[in-house]
């Protein structure tokens, strides 16, 4: 690297560091098992170095010159990943996108925006708002993440059951192939396979996204929300297929199981924040221990509390329609008459209206229960609705001895829904909450594609997922290799992730 | 040919100078594309490709709205196994309804269905193909391809240029009696192109519309079709969208087509027909693209190099002879 390291400064203006601070603050996404190792002193692998190139150009520079002295580059967004996707394992060089933050005007007639990959999605959100339009993704961690990490990762949003995943939105991506050679695929109509969707999901293996040509919606006049409960997953599962199955497009749905209903949607009046400073002497060091205690006893004996949790059999419900205000409000009656021959009871709006106010609240919360001597983690797969309950229990079966299981279903589609776990483990000690997380992982996946679930829906494959991707696609695989030979042909770009 | 006769064995017949190769099975079709490799021939005029022998019709999984079929099925027998458990392949167009299986997954237009708001999902949810190296492709069928590069994309709408289609799982929807036509007027054939992109985005799905020039005006003719209430709503909604640029409602329409070969369009196509005086029948109507009626011919757009290195990358030997 540091050979390489004049010829890196000088294609990218001067904008590289080696500063301990910079590669360690790039050098790890949100991967809860990095942040498990944060908390054992241990630090994920970090890069070299970092360049922030600002053109196309810079960026093909930087790759001819990683192929020539055989340098890994990792394209880094914002570091908001949760598979490990941005971790140095073969060292080398994080290239930052962050200076492709261009938001171009919207064209109205065509109705799309070019975005540069390195735009944050709050940044874009507020400035297409303003406009009038939206691009109608909106991922828990939009404060968090950036387009091309979208892009790479094939991101869903909150309200993808209209709008689409990322890969929907997409005219057109532009970037950088592994052999240096500027892309910019071609927009419809065309002839032959759409090769942006072979790039897209690629996760940093197969090319560097510098920017995208994406469709926008005007603003929507109206949003309506409402809630039911429902007697049990299965009887919600089967209305949200009835309602699409009946052509209604929700902007948002989301079943949450018995469980993960105790947690949601509930209002709870909000306490003034105190400053730090203030924090009593109790709240700051006594609580932590007890927290950590009660955190082993509980969590870490997931077997005693998850049949617990089967007590519960009732399922809250949510639905958000948007759009032009009275076509909403027609499509919010429909969908009423749909749950309510379901069995379901009518809760009105407060809970979705509440649900929609702290619909990014997750992001704050993470951090403090794994303070607490936990492990925290998601699993989000999809599957045909013929498999979505199979897959929700066989996972149930088998995470629960290593973690409290909770299970909500969103991003619905004619065809089937993507279930969203969340698994909250613990153990004695870090060597025993790293095991029980690396054990969860193995069972928890292999139940859900056994049962007829894909290895993920949104949040990609990484390091985490690798293994299970690979063996998803079969013969498929070598599919895959010659893609990384002809985009890729050295091998330079993310090396290690999604098993390539 | 002779030789190549025998090499591939009972899969060929010879017709007149040339040869029809009639693969029954994916096993068959990888060992017929690497005897044609290795003797440097190519799939063409004098050695056909027929995938009727690839028949197999699967049942309707009813809560998915699925159903699988071998890549030489005609659409048209897919679409009757379908009604028969009411439900319905869609709204295609009636070039779509002409073709088989395999062509239909493959080809570059007709291998989309719209779906709110205007945007396109691929008519198959899953896909069996070989890639013209010989490897094979197997999507897992889903609501999404979720993860990763989407290898089936390789197949899906790639015109045979990189692999063939083998079987697909087809997305199907309820099938319903319920039709009905709207006419609108608008001052000029932009306001009409806004009012239908504006329903699109707004959450219409018509099945078909055609816009043409009467009398100084713009007047588009949509057709919805699906479940009554859903018609109903839709046409309100239409409606709406329409008076909000300037339209004027003009009563119920009669069912108006236009003549010439489908192609796909871009809205700028759309435009440029209708300046020029001319009037357009949509199929498959998405912001991104339709299908179209009186739209020009597109000027030859020669493959970008992304796709030059996929084909030189999977079809070293050009053993498909296909593609743009
Ligand atoms: C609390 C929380 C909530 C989340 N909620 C959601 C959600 O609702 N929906 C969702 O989809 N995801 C969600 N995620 C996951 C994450 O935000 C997404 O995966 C997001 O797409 C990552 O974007 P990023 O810019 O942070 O990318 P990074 O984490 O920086 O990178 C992710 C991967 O993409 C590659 N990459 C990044 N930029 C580029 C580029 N320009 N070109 C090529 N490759 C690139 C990286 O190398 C890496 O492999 C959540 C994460 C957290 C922590």
């Amino acid at each position: 690297m540091l050979e390489a390291r004049g010829a890196l400064e000088a294609v990218v203006r001067g904008r590289l560091s080696t500063r301990e601070l910079d590669r360690l603050a790039t050098g790890r996404d949100l991967w809860p098992l990095t942040l498990l190792w944060l908390r054992q002193g241990k630090v994920p692998p970090p890069p070299d170095a970092v360049v922030w190139p600002g053109t196309d150009d810079e960026v093909a520079s930087v790759v001819r010159i990683a192929r020539e002295r055989r340098l890994a580059l990792i394209p880094f967004g914002a570091g908001s990943g949760v598979c490990g996707g941005t971790l140095a394992v073969h060292g080398g060089v994080m290239v930052d996108l962050k200076r492709f933050d261009t938001i171009g005007p919207v064209d109205p007639v065509r109705r799309c925006v070019d975005v540069g990959a390195g735009v944050m999605g709050e940044t874009l959100e507020r400035r297409l708002a303003a406009r009038g339009w939206t691009l109608g993704h909106f991922p828990s961690s939009i404060g968090m993440s950036t387009v091309g990490g979208w892009l790479a990762a094939r991101s869903a949003g909150q309200l993808s059951s209209r709008y689409g995943k990322i890969e929907d939105m997409v005219l057109s991506v532009r970037g950088v192939l592994g052999t240096g050679e500027r892309f910019e695929t071609p927009e419809r109509p065309f002839d032959g396979p759409d090769v942006a969707q072979v790039l897209l999901g690629s996760e940093g293996t197969l090319c560097v996204f510098t920017g995208a040509r994406l469709r926008v919606h005007p603003r929507p006049e109206a949003r309506v929300f409402r809630a039911f409960e429902v007697p049990s997953v299965e009887r919600g599962l089967e209305a949200i297929r009835r309602v699409f199955r009946e052509g209604l497009r929700p902007a948002v749905v989301r079943l949450y199981d018995p469980f993960d209903t105790t947690f949601v949607g509930r209002a709870k009046p909000a306490s003034p924040r105190k400053a730090p400073s203030k924090r009593s002497a109790l709240e700051a060091t006594v609580l932590p221990g007890v927290l950590k205690r009660l955190a082993i006893e509980t969590l870490g004996r997931p077997g005693l509390v998850n049949p617990l949790t089967r007590l519960a059999t009732r399922s809250r419900l949510i639905f958000m329609c948007e759009g032009e205000a009275k076509h909403a409000a027609a499509e919010d009656r429909a969908i009423a008459a749909a749950c309510l021959s379901m069995g379901g009871v009518d809760l009105g709006e407060g809970p979705g209206r509440e649900w929609y106010r702290k619909r990014y609240d997750v992001n704050a919360r993470l951090p403090r229960l794994m303070e607490a001597g936990t492990f925290i983690d998601t699993m989000e797969v999809s599957a045909p609705w013929d498999a979505v309950f199979e897959v929700y229990e066989r996972v149930r079966e088998v995470a629960g001895a290593y973690a409290l299981v909770l299970c909500h279903f969103s991003h619905a589609y004619a065809d089937g829904c993507s279930l969203y776990f969340s698994f909250v483990g613990s153990g004695r000690t870090e060597a025993e909450i790293e095991d029980r997380y690396q054990q969860l992982w193995r069972a928890a996946l292999g139940a859900a594609t056994s049962a007829g679930a894909n290895v993920s829906h949104h949040h990609g494959i990484g390091l985490l997922k690798a293994r299970a991707y690979q063996d998803s696609l079969g013969e498929g695989r070598h599919a895959l290799a010659t893609l990384k030979r002809l985009f890729d042909p050295d091998g330079i770009l993310n090396p290690g992730k999604l098993g390539l | 040919m002779k030789t190549l006769l025998q090499a591939l064995g009972p899969v060929a017949q010879a017709v007149g100078d040339g040869l029809v190769l009639r693969p029954a099975s994916e096993r068959e079709l990888v060992a017929v594309l690497a005897v044609l490799r290795d003797r440097q021939a190519s799939l063409g005029a004098e050695v056909m490709l027929d995938r009727s022998a690839l028949a197999r019709l699967g049942a309707v999984q009813d809560r998915a709205m699925t159903l699988e079929a071998g890549a030489g099925v005609p659409v048209r027998v897919v679409e009757s196994k379908a009604n028969h458990a009411r439900l319905t392949l869609g709204p295609l167009s009636p070039m779509a309804w002409e073709a088989s299986v395999g062509e239909l997954v493959e080809h570059p237009a007709l291998a989309f269905r719209a779906v709110v708001p205007g945007r396109l999902e691929p008519i198959a949810a899953g896909i069996t193909g070989v890639l013209a190296d010989g490897h094979l492709v197997r999507s897992a069928v889903g609501p999404r391809h979720a993860a990763g590069p989407d290898l089936a994309s390789l197949l899906v709408g790639g015109g045979g240029a990189l692999g063939l289609v083998t079987a697909a799982v087809l997305r199907l929807m309820p099938l319903h009696d319920a039709e009905q036509r709207r006419l609108f007027s608008f001052g000029t054939f932009a306001q009409a192109l806004e009012a239908t992109r504006e329903a699109l985005s707004a959450g219409v799905t018509f099945a078909r519309a055609v816009l043409r020039g009467r009398a100084g005006r713009t007047v588009g003719e949509y057709t919805l079709r699906g479940a009554a209430a859903q018609v109903d709503r839709e046409l309100e909604l239409l409606a709406r969208c329409a008076e909000h640029v300037g339209g004027r409602f003009e009563g119920l329409g009669r069912e108006a087509e236009v003549d010439g070969p489908e192609r796909e369009a871009s809205w700028a196509d759309l435009a440029s027909a209708l300046g020029h005086g001319g009037s357009v029948e949509l199929f498959r109507p998405a912001l991104t693209s339709v299908i179209a009626r009186g739209v020009a011919a597109h000027e030859f757009i020669p493959p970008g190099p992304l796709f030059k290195g996929l084909r030189a990358a999977f079809d070293r030997s050009h053993v498909l002879g296909r593609g743009p």
